[in-house]
């Protein structure tokens, strides 16, 4: 019995912690292998569709955007229940460059099989994609192919953002004293509630949408109202709508206390993610409009 | 010969409303080599402070913390990792045992990480594990045993690299009479065989009666002490009255000798 092989089993037990890490890397891979593919497709560009791969390129880099957000926070989320393991290995001796080594290993090895089952099942999906693409704009003269290029990108720059990741956040978790990492799991995250400015995340879309439906806004307002207002939706909108409703409703049925307990708990870990991704939605959902009325 | 040395160690909070609080206000303390230290006192009086503090878990504010000769509050983090896994042993109120690793593999793994595995490792665990009781449950997980074998795999893991001074918050907070009973009977012998200094906080008169010397503390300062009487059963009640007229009659203390 070694040291390593300690550090194996322990982890081989904790890999169902690691299941949301993994299926969130597998996810993105995917999505980027099967834009990746369709992207290196020398034959679409012969059939004079190059609009399409201009189009598929910038979803690409937005895709990127994403799964960099995306994994980083599941990853978070993920060595956040195992801060406790971390702070007892600390507690007994184990150095912050072991930790750190430790973390680095196992997220290269859960990365790793992400990227290989990732690019496997990307390539396979872009073939499906590629039809469906290719009967909705009526290409015709194209054909599936898969240009080892599209792989070697899927698989380097994953990896490169696995490691990225792996080593910020290896560092974070050597940087914070191993008594709160020991504590983490008994510390809820801090609610903070603001009724004045959860008020006005409430009805601060409500205006922009009527304001949007009254009268035909500027896009240079919308672009900056939009985060401002998402903002104030996300971080103390929710927030407010929850506390509004429990305080009438929860105190009738447990199941309501238990849900909006539940969910004030989690709007106040997740507001970042909710507005990251709401943000990234409406880029996504504006691009596409645009690309959309640009094409056709 | 002098094991635990504090001086005009303060450790101090800033609250969400910005307001300072005063953990610790300039305590001196002083534990000789082999002695076993109780420290005793009301709630927020900043027993778990001061531990925290010797086991290199927190950072004072200001003030000395001298640990075998060696100042803990100039180390760099690298350091106190290694001063950890030399120095000292760890037993909390919480048990704190990795719950994928048997007990003979929580109990080893300090040793691991300081590669000082030898092939008399097994034999040291099992003479230990015979001295604590759990011979056998070595092969089973922390799941699958009750709260005091696990605490005695805590104290098993803590003693396991024969550490000058072990550090036991609360060790018997989550047990039952019989079980904390037998804990500060074994520490008690630990102390006695290994000649191992011993800081144990804890908020039970009856536990602290099995101590050398018992301290104190109110508002973050030492406010008394008492020393060991030959007679247990005399001493317990010393204990008693001045808890009692640290915090009153209702004091919330267990009023059960052991």
């Amino acid at each position: 019995m070694g040291y390593r092989h300690l550090v194996y089993k322990n982890l081989r037990h904790s890999l169902k912690k690691f299941m949301p890490f993994f299926l969130s890397c597998y996810l993105a891979v995917v999505i980027f292998a099967v834009y990746t593919t369709l992207l290196f497709n020398r034959s679409i560009d012969a059939t004079g569709f190059s609009t399409v791969k201009l189009i598929i390129a910038i979803c690409n880099i937005i895709i990127v955007i994403f799964s960099l957000i995306y994994v980083t926070y599941a990853l978070q989320a993920t060595l956040g229940l195992r801060k406790y393991e971390f702070g007892i290995l600390n507690l007994m001796g184990l150095s912050d460059r072991k930790i750190r080594q430790s973390i680095r290993y196992e997220i290269i090895c859960i990365g790793s099989i992400a990227i290989i089952l990732g690019t496997i099942s990307g390539i396979t999906l872009s073939k499906v994609a590629f039809r469906a693409l290719a009967s909705a704009l009526c290409i015709s003269g194209a054909t599936f192919m898969i240009d080892p290029k599209s792989i070697l990108l899927s698989v380097a720059l994953f990896m490169v953002m696995f490691l990225t990741i792996a080593r910020f956040n290896a560092r974070k978790i050597t940087k914070t004293k191993p008594l709160d990492l020991i504590n983490s799991q008994r510390t809820p995250e801090k609610v903070l509630y603001n009724p004045t400015l959860g008020f006005i995340g409430i009805v601060a879309p409500i205006i922009l949408i009527l304001m949007f439906l009254i009268k035909n806004i500027n896009l240079s307002v919308l672009i900056i109202c939009i985060p401002l207002v998402e903002f104030l939706f996300f971080r103390y909108g929710i927030l407010y709508l929850a506390n509004l409703i429990s305080r009438k409703w929860a105190n009738l049925n447990y199941r309501f206390l238990y849900v909006f307990s539940r969910l004030k708990f989690n709007i106040a870990t997740n507001w970042k993610l909710m507005l990251i991704s709401s943000i990234l939605q409406t880029s996504i959902l504006v691009f596409v409009g645009f690309a959309f009325s640009a094409f056709v | 010969m002098i094991a635990v040395q504090t001086k005009s160690l303060i450790k101090s909070y800033k609250t969400s409303h910005g307001y300072e609080t005063m953990a610790l206000n300039r305590l001196d303390m002083t534990v000789e080599s082999g002695e076993f230290i109780g420290i005793m006192g009301p709630s927020g009086s900043g027993k778990t402070t001061l531990l925290n503090l010797i086991g290199t878990l927190d950072t004072s504010t200001s003030g000395n913390i001298v640990i075998d000769d060696q100042d803990i509050t100039q180390l760099s983090r690298d350091e106190l990792v290694k001063f950890r896994r030399d120095k000292l042993g760890f037993i909390f109120q919480d048990f704190n045992l990795l719950d994928n690793l048997t007990v003979q593999e929580n109990i080893i793994f300090p040793l691991l990480i300081s590669d000082s595995v030898k092939t008399s490792t097994t034999e040291k665990v099992r003479d230990i594990a015979k001295i604590l009781a759990i011979t056998d449950i070595l092969e089973k997980y922390p799941y699958q045993v009750s709260g005091g074998q696990k605490q005695r795999t805590a104290v098993a893991r803590a003693i396991v690299k024969g550490p000058s001074l072990i550090l036991a918050d609360e060790p018997s907070g989550n047990l039952d009479y019989n079980s904390a009973r037998n804990l500060v009977g074994y520490l008690a012998s630990i102390n006695r065989i290994y000649r191992s200094t011993i800081i144990m906080v804890t908020h039970d008169p009856a536990m602290a009666s099995y101590c050398d010397r018992v301290l104190f503390l109110k508002d973050g300062e030492i406010v008394s002490q008492l020393a060991k009487d030959p007679n247990r059963d005399d001493f317990y009640p010393r204990v008693m009255s001045m808890i009692m007229s640290l915090e009153g009659e209702n004091s919330g203390l267990p009023a059960s000798s052991i």
